[in-house]
């Protein structure tokens, strides 16, 4: 028998790790669960016949359109440097590869482009298909292709163009992405093997580029042909970009979601009754809660979508400056430390959130780490911030 | 549509041994000069997860302590850059985990072990859920997990005097409940 408490403390512990024998949460699983929290995952192919093929992934960023919005003097802008020969081709041999400018157009199909890199370190597995609709979305997308240098560069607004990323498990020397054809409304990556002999065999790499949304088009098919090799099918993912909702962030709600609405218990994940997480259509999500009678209630309604507007033209994209300028004092910030330094109760737990009461409802808008918007919460006054609630 | 893209020389000339290439392998030998970020994070996970692991499961029990362990090392992984730079990254990540995987009520002992054990009183356990669940959080992390007053302090965003204090009380009471003599 152990003496002290303190040792029997540690043998209470000791026996209850052994007696649940629970399997490590390993690295593999953390990343994926990661990946699969982006939103339009499509499904897998089966793994075994995507090694043995050529496997292609391909992620999209897509943002809407947004050039109408009058509130935009002091959002930053940002656009990818353009070549000096601008010749919209990445060579593959320079780690830091060439750009176009948007508003050219590749040499092959119309479509204008610019290749922001290409990376080996590439977080995404053969065969996922990825459509990222905020910028929130896509920084994890850029962070999973290994590409965490190109969001600091990019314009935080994607109103004008659609960011692709392409992952192919290549068996020979890294080849060129020289462009992308459209037919129809079909756009397809095209990519050139360089001349010479290549000995470096099975390097998985992913390509991200930027595409002009002008010349694609708000509604595409992204298209990877089996014209690649070993019998992989051909791979799509229709891409449409949502047109702006002007009002449609209120502080009843977003869209025609509102605070207090019964939602169905089928859309409601992770239910830990009586408080669950609700997914909704067009990306909305939102905390809701069960009632008595046996309905959920949601709680606030969160969107990451820049489709999605104040009056006033704010929302994900939108600069803390422009926040402050249409708020003014009314606006209350808190920077990211737990509950250690609540702002007028406002709690920032992950990120620097501005948040604005209007009577029992608050607005939050969740920033990044450019105090730019990526999210924003419809809730009720006490539950501003970005504490995830429903403790 | 012409997608040009097709094998090279090289692939084309040996199709069969490339296709018997083990794609990982091959990655890990052109990588093998520096670290990748999956790489710096799997062991990272490698030595923070068993930490994580036993905290959690021991206060919150093997469902929700294993999905907490997974969603603080999720949030490890997106946000791996500030990670890297923490001080104390499994202590930040505790909280992490706390915070989301708090929906959920939980009553301690969420497991009880699975016979008498003679390197424990019977009533520790009892005597454990009778403390406040700050408490207990602390006693279970300071002598259930080894964790420092340091790291516990910064896993619960409290003053390592705090943590101390509740320490002492907490320990207090169990040499009460336990019918230990204080100073034994």
């Amino acid at each position: 028998m152990a003496t002290s408490p303190e040792e029997q403390i540690r043998a209470w512990a000791d026996s209850t790790m052994e007696s649940t024998a629970t399997e490590p949460v390993n690295a593999a699983d953390v990343i994926d669960r990661a990946v699969r929290r982006g939103r339009r995952v499509a499904p897998r192919r089966p793994l075994a016949t995507l090694v043995a093929a050529a496997s292609v992934v391909l992620v999209v960023g897509v943002v809407a359109g947004i050039n109408a919005m009058a509130d935009r003097g002091n959002d930053v802008r940002v656009v990818p440097n353009q070549p000096a020969d601008g010749s919209g081709v990445g060579r593959p041999e320079d780690p830091n590869p060439p750009t176009s400018g948007l508003a050219s157009t590749s040499p092959v199909g119309g479509i204008g482009f610019v290749v922001l890199g290409r990376h080996d370190d590439t977080q995404l597995e053969p065969g996922t298909l990825l459509a990222a609709t905020s910028a929130e979305e896509i920084s994890m997308v850029l962070h999973q292709s290994g590409d965490d240098g190109t969001g600091g560069s990019l314009d935080p607004v994607f109103d004008s163009y659609v960011i692709v990323s392409i992952t192919i498990p290549d068996h020979a020397c890294p080849p060129e992405l020289t462009g992308f054809t459209k037919d129809g409304n079909t756009v397809e990556p095209v990519f050139v093997e360089p001349p010479g002999l290549c000995n470096r065999p099975h390097v998985p790499r992913t390509y991200v580029a930027s595409l002009d949304l002008e010349t694609t088009g708000a509604s595409f098919v992204l298209r990877l042909p089996d014209s690649w090799r070993d019998g992989l099918d051909e791979q799509t993912l229709p891409v449409d970009v949502a047109p702006v909702r002007a009002d449609s962030i209120s502080f009843d709600g977003v869209d025609d979601v509102a605070i207090g609405d019964v939602v169905s218990a089928r859309q409601i994940a992770d239910e830990y009754a009586p408080c669950g997480f609700w997914s909704g259509d067009a990306g909305l999500e939102g905390l809701a809660e069960l009632g008595p009678d046996g309905s959920w209630r949601l709680t606030d309604v969160r969107t990451s979508s820049f489709a999605n507007r104040t009056p006033s033209n704010l929302g994900p994209g939108s600069t803390l400056a422009a926040l402050q300028r249409v708020y003014g004092d009314r606006l209350v910030v808190d920077s990211p430390d737990a509950d250690r330094t609540p702002t007028s109760g406002l709690v920032a737990s992950y990120n620097t959130v501005a948040a604005v009461r209007n009577g029992d409802r608050a607005i939050t808008y969740i920033l990044d780490g450019r105090d730019i918007v990526q999210r924003v919460k419809v809730s009720a006054a006490d539950s501003w911030g970005d504490d995830e609630g429903c403790a | 549509m012409a997608v040009t893209l097709g094998l090279s020389e090289a692939a084309q000339a040996h199709p069969a041994s490339y296709k018997k290439v083990p794609t990982r392998s091959i990655q890990v030998v052109e990588m093998a000069q520096q670290p990748t970020t999956r790489e710096s994070f799997t062991a990272f996970v490698e030595e923070a997860e068993p930490r994580l692991r036993r905290a959690f499961v021991l206060l919150r029990g093997p469902d929700d302590g294993l999905d907490a362990t997974a969603e603080a090392l999720c949030w490890a992984w997106q946000h791996w850059d500030e990670v890297q730079e923490m001080a104390n990254p499994v202590g930040y990540l505790y909280r992490v985990g706390s915070s989301r995987s708090r929906q959920r009520r939980v009553r301690f002992p969420l497991v009880a072990p699975v016979a008498p054990n003679s390197s424990f009183e019977p009533g520790l356990v009892p005597a454990l859920a009778r403390l406040s669940d700050r408490q207990r959080t602390v006693v279970v992390l300071v002598h259930g997990c080894g964790w420092t007053h340091q790291e516990v302090a910064d896993a619960l965003d409290l003053s390592r005097s705090s943590i101390g204090t509740h320490v002492e009380r907490a320990m207090s009471q169990l040499r009460d409940d336990l019918g230990v003599n204080h100073g034994n």
